[in-house]
């Protein structure tokens, strides 16, 4: 099968509304997919035959040591720095309060001296009250499933495997609880690595990291069996690691990524949409493609299987998904409409009238899988330049401005702005820990100093404020005498032409669910598994099935 | 313990940003002395410090140069020339009006500074920047002007060095903008069961 042959022979389906994809309870119900990061990753190092090793392991009998995990690609390496710590049971924590970890990591551009180690030393293991330097492009830690972590170093230490439901059940050694990078705590800056091709689409450096992480896991848990057992102790069977991720413990933090990086958003969204409309232009369903999707529908049912959640919101749609990925099957194994024009196109159309919105999600992702050929290039196009964004055409007319805001701002009528339940959250920082936190405007103090994430009552009210200035008059004039509407003009100037920047939907809504953000970015990242703690923060899994590194390795 | 620390470009924006809108900016316009700051450090100007001063006179009831910057953004940057426009005396740190004036000066070529005394700065088109010798900390009868002429310079990233009393005092306006504690705000910022599963 050729890629010309591949390639649509019609012009690419329209794509889908923004109106329909950029609501919340859609974007919370997003799949990871082909163009999710991890697997832009994943492509990349084995299409460039990237080299992995781990030129230091010096980790003691307590399990406390450091270990470096070397990644050489065709032009540059990095290097994964671990810290391995004893941390008491009592110490373990998630929460971004946390101050001990039984894992602490940084990615170093290039290969770090026995001197950036001694520094790593002193500044990786405390997190966010270390520094790092321009060196590190990210800086992490990670906390054991203590349950799981146990019981693999018991069966390995015995010489035995591992009980593969215990595995199954959580599904990782570890998981991340923050994967800072760009800048963050002297990070190297975005702007300054990202024309490196391997650095390009978004947050591959924090996806290296992770990867490399999932390995030490292993690494780990397998040094730990051999204290306790000696020469009885095995190694952890090759489908067995397999199926050990990286967890991750995500809460608010993430959510205010998305509004505060429209551009970016776009980008993602727009790749992903015009990957679905390219299959949904082809004309052809061949026995190679039938069977790679067969394939990713096994997966997929494989993976609902394994995916509980105890949060009702997430359980109703775990059903709503697991009888849909049925009916999928059985429409898809009945042969569905092939022999019309757009076949791949019937078999969407037919999903979109008959799924839940967790199926149809779920549907677009099964539909690129075997089109790697066909959409594997819009990784290119998943970053964005947010550099330019500055400066406000004051030159504009309140008349184009008000022209903009019914064009691109449309979808904020839906909403009763002057109900008090459509404005009844702020966002805010908290002053304790400095973390992005939601609060109640009518009975918490503090919304004087919310963040500015209410898009939708932001443009209302400058709506209102541009009510009764003549159309012909400036904007330069406007803002000086209301300067409070200038990072919403910005907005509006800057996101013109982007139709998949902002999400449609009232961020301060008394029932919206920020898990549904999180679940959008989560599902870009590749992550799997989503499980809701409550409405404001999840666990998920990263690389689970997934190749390790050494798997890679030519 | 060191007494300065090197920031990142982005932690410097971030910080800028926040203590601005701290000190009763608006978002947009702290957003915007954010990026004045990142604009000045990449050409090696202590941009944290002279935002502490800017803020401080700020506080106190002063014009802000960043103010001034915007709104002579927003009017001339679709001009094609700029002549004799007067700028306001006082202003503190007024090398933060430098990255708007360079967006002015993206649209008509060249953007002079000069006072009675002689050239105060200048800046072209790509972002370079020449102090003259009537360069003083606050501007004083400074008028602005246009000339035709460009050249253009790649520039690297510099990283700022900033004492710790700047920082400390930065963020120290940047907590105006995070909300105290509560046991509302605590008990809903995430986990509260046990994390050792």
């Amino acid at each position: 099968m050729s890629v010309a042959e591949q390639t649509p022979m019609l012009p690419e389906q329209a794509l889908r509304d923004p109106d329909e994809v950029m609501r919340l309870s859609r974007m919370g119900s997003a799949h990871p997919m082909r163009l999710s990061f991890l697997r832009v990753l994943l492509r990349r190092v084995e299409r460039e035959g990237w080299r992995f090793d781990r030129p230091l392991w010096e980790v003691d009998d307590h399990g406390v040591g450091r270990a470096v995990y070397r990644a050489r690609g065709p032009e540059r390496t990095y290097c994964l720095v671990a810290f391995a710590h004893d941390l008491p049971d009592e110490m373990r924590s998630d929460r971004v309060i946390a101050t001990a970890w039984d894992a602490t990591f940084a990615l170093v551009d290039g290969e770090p001296t026995a001197a950036d180690l001694d520094r790593l030393a002193r500044n990786v293991p405390l997190q966010e009250a270390g520094r790092i330097s321009a060196r590190e492009l990210s800086l992490s830690r990670a906390n054991r499933s203590v349950r799981l972590f146990a019981h693999v170093v018991d069966r390995l230490s015995r010489g035995q495997q591992p009980d593969a439901a215990e595995i199954d059940a959580v599904g990782y050694l570890m998981r991340t609880t923050a994967v800072y990078g760009s800048g963050k705590f002297g990070a190297a800056d975005r702007e300054d690595i990202c024309d490196r091709p391997e650095l390009k689409a978004p947050f591959q450096a924090e996806m290296l990291s992770v990867w490399l992480t999932r390995a030490f896991t292993v690494d780990i848990a397998e040094h730990m069996a051999r204290v306790r057992g000696g020469a009885a102790a095995t190694r952890l069977g090759q489908d067995l690691r397999r199926r050990l991720g990286v967890g991750n413990s995500t809460g608010l933090g993430m959510a205010p990524f998305l509004v505060r990086h429209p551009a970016l958003l776009n980008s993602w969204m727009t790749a992903r949409e015009t990957a679905l409309a390219r299959v949904r232009a082809l004309t052809r369903v061949t026995p190679t493609a039938l069977a790679d999707l067969h394939n990713a529908l096994s997966a997929a049912q494989a993976n609902v299987a394994l995916w509980h959640s105890a949060h009702p919101a997430q359980m109703a749609k775990l059903v709503d998904l697991r009888s849909d990925l049925a009916r999928i099957e059985a429409h898809i194994g009945a042969g569905w409409n092939q022999q019309t024009p757009l076949p791949w196109n019937e078999l969407w159309l037919w999903g979109a009238a008959q799924l839940s919105e967790e199926g149809q999600e779920s549907l677009l992702a099964l539909l690129l899988e075997p089109h790697g050929a066909v959409v594997d290039d819009l990784e290119d196009s998943l970053d964005a330049d947010e550099t330019t964004a500055f400066s406000i055409d004051g030159a504009m007319t309140v008349g184009r401005l008000k022209t903009l805001i019914a064009e691109d701002y449309g979808w904020i009528d839906q909403f009763d702005l002057a109900d008090p339940a459509q404005s009844a959250r702020f966002w805010y920082v908290s002053e304790e820990k400095l973390e992005p936190r939601l609060g109640d405007r009518h009975a918490e103090a503090g919304h004087e100093r919310e963040q500015p994430l209410g898009i939708a009552q932001a443009v209302w009210a400058l709506l209102q404020a541009l009510t009764g200035r003549p159309d012909d008059e400036g904007l330069a004039r406007f803002l000086l005498a209301q300067p409070e509407h200038r990072h919403t003009v910005r907005r509006i100037q800057t996101l013109h032409g982007l139709p998949f920047a902002e999400i449609h939907d009232n961020l301060l809504a008394q029932g919206m669910l920020p898990i549904d953000i999180l679940r959008c970015k989560l599902a870009f990242f590749g992550a799997t598994r989503f499980d809701p703690r409550s409405d404001r923060w999840v666990r998920i899994s990263l690389f689970q099935g997934m190749p390790y590194p050494d798997e890679v390795t030519i | 313990m060191t007494d300065s620390v090197t920031l990142a470009l982005s932690e410097l924006r971030s910080l800028i940003t926040k203590a601005a809108r701290g000190a009763g900016l608006s978002w947009g316009v702290a957003e915007e002395a954010g990026w004045a700051a990142d604009w000045l450090a990449r050409r090696g100007m202590p941009a944290a410090d002279w935002a502490a001063d800017w803020l401080a006179a700020r506080m106190g009831g002063a014009l802000s140069p960043v103010e001034v910057g915007v709104e002579l953004a927003d009017k001339y940057s679709e001009e094609f020339a700029l002549e004799r426009i007067a700028l306001p005396d006082g202003l503190t740190a007024p090398a933060y009006l430098l990255p708007f004036l360079h967006q002015i000066a993206k649209a008509v070529g060249h953007v002079t500074i000069a006072a009675r005394v002689g050239q105060v700065a200048s800046i072209s088109s790509a972002g370079d920047v020449t102090i003259g010798p009537a360069w003083q900390a606050q501007s004083d009868g400074w008028i602005l002007n246009s000339v035709k002429g460009l050249e253009a310079q790649t520039r690297l990233p510099v990283r700022p060095l900033v004492s710790n009393s700047v920082i400390e005092c930065l963020e120290g306006l940047s907590l105006r903008t995070t909300v105290p504690p509560s046991e509302i705000s605590r008990k809903d910022a995430g986990a509260h069961e046990g994390d050792s599963d």
